[in-house]
């Protein structure tokens, strides 16, 4: 029987379906009876869906320029 | 799977470059820099810290132009110069006797989540109900952004790393593999843990409206 910290250790393996058919069912078979492991589940999948999202707005323009210019006069 | 075969934007950009380049074109040099910079700096920044991230990257493009010629294209180009960017990172690590293995899982021993679990593994504190939990409006929080960019900035080395190789540049675990030299289960834990850490501090800025 899993516990509640084994949904969250094998989050992931669930999410990307890394996991056997057995211990997939399993898994299933604990959110459909626990409640607070659901409530993570959905929040840990948007999480990892919005995280993916996080992009950087970084501005790199002056450096690139400079790698451009010592590149050029190698 | 979440790897699909369909050809990547930068996959398209190499194959148009590809033949220039090793025919020493600086323009197609350029273009290339153009592409790569940001995913390179954000690698370095995520092995060496933000001080030097920049040197690193400009290191690693001197080895590429020089290694360019013998560029053979068993992976694609951008994962070759990550893993030049890598080991130009890790070197620089070696010169000032920092830490240089990325294969070990740091924090490996520490539990996910720490005091949350009772001895028995049920919750002891359990999950707060979220007031929206769509991706959409998490994203919309400009503070909350903010303070996931600090945390991220804080994980182990190679936390950062694989997290940034497969959420924000999209590249598979054999590429990840290749370009940091770990094993892939080791990429899978680090991949897990940094979420983890992650969903924890977007769980408590939800909670509470703090990083
Ligand atoms: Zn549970």
């Amino acid at each position: 029987m899993l516990k509640c910290k084994d949904i969250v250790d094998q989050a992931s393996d669930y999410r990307e379906r890394e996991m056997s058919f057995g211990q997939r069912l399993q898994y299933r078979m604990h959110l459909l009876l626990c409640h607070h492991c659901r409530t993570f589940s959905r929040q840990f999948n948007a999480s990892v869906a919005m995280l993916k999202r996080l992009r950087k707005r970084e501005d790199h323009q002056e450096q690139i320029e400079e790698t451009k210019r010592k590149l050029e006069n190698l | 799977m979440s790897d699909n075969n369909s050809p990547k934007p930068y996959q398209l950009l190499e194959a148009e470059l590809l033949p220039k380049l090793r025919q020493g074109d600086k323009q197609s040099l350029n273009r290339l820099v153009e592409a790569y910079y940001g995913p390179m700096r954000a690698l370095a920044r995520s092995i060496v810290g933000d001080s030097i991230a920049d040197e690193v990257v400009q290191e690693a493009w001197f080895s590429v132009y020089k290694a360019l010629p013998k560029f053979e294209g068993r992976s694609s180009l951008k994962t070759w110069i990550l893993r030049i960017t890598a080991n130009e990172a890790k070197t620089r690590l070696r010169r000032e006797s920092r830490q240089v293995s990325l294969e070990a899982i740091s924090g490996g021993e520490t539990d996910l989540l720490p005091g949350r679990f009772q001895d028995d593994g049920h919750w002891a504190v359990p999950p707060s109900s979220w007031h929206d939990e769509s991706p959409d409006a998490l994203l919309t929080n400009q503070e909350m952004g903010d303070c996931i960019e600090w945390t991220l900035g804080r994980l182990p080395e190679n936390q950062q790393a694989v997290f940034k190789l497969k959420e924000l540049e999209d590249h598979s675990f054999d590429e990840i593999c290749n370009i940091l030299e770990i094993s892939a289960s080791n990429a899978r834990v680090l991949l897990h843990r940094a979420r983890v850490s992650l969903y924890g501090k977007i769980e408590h800025f939800q909670e509470s409206g703090e990083c």
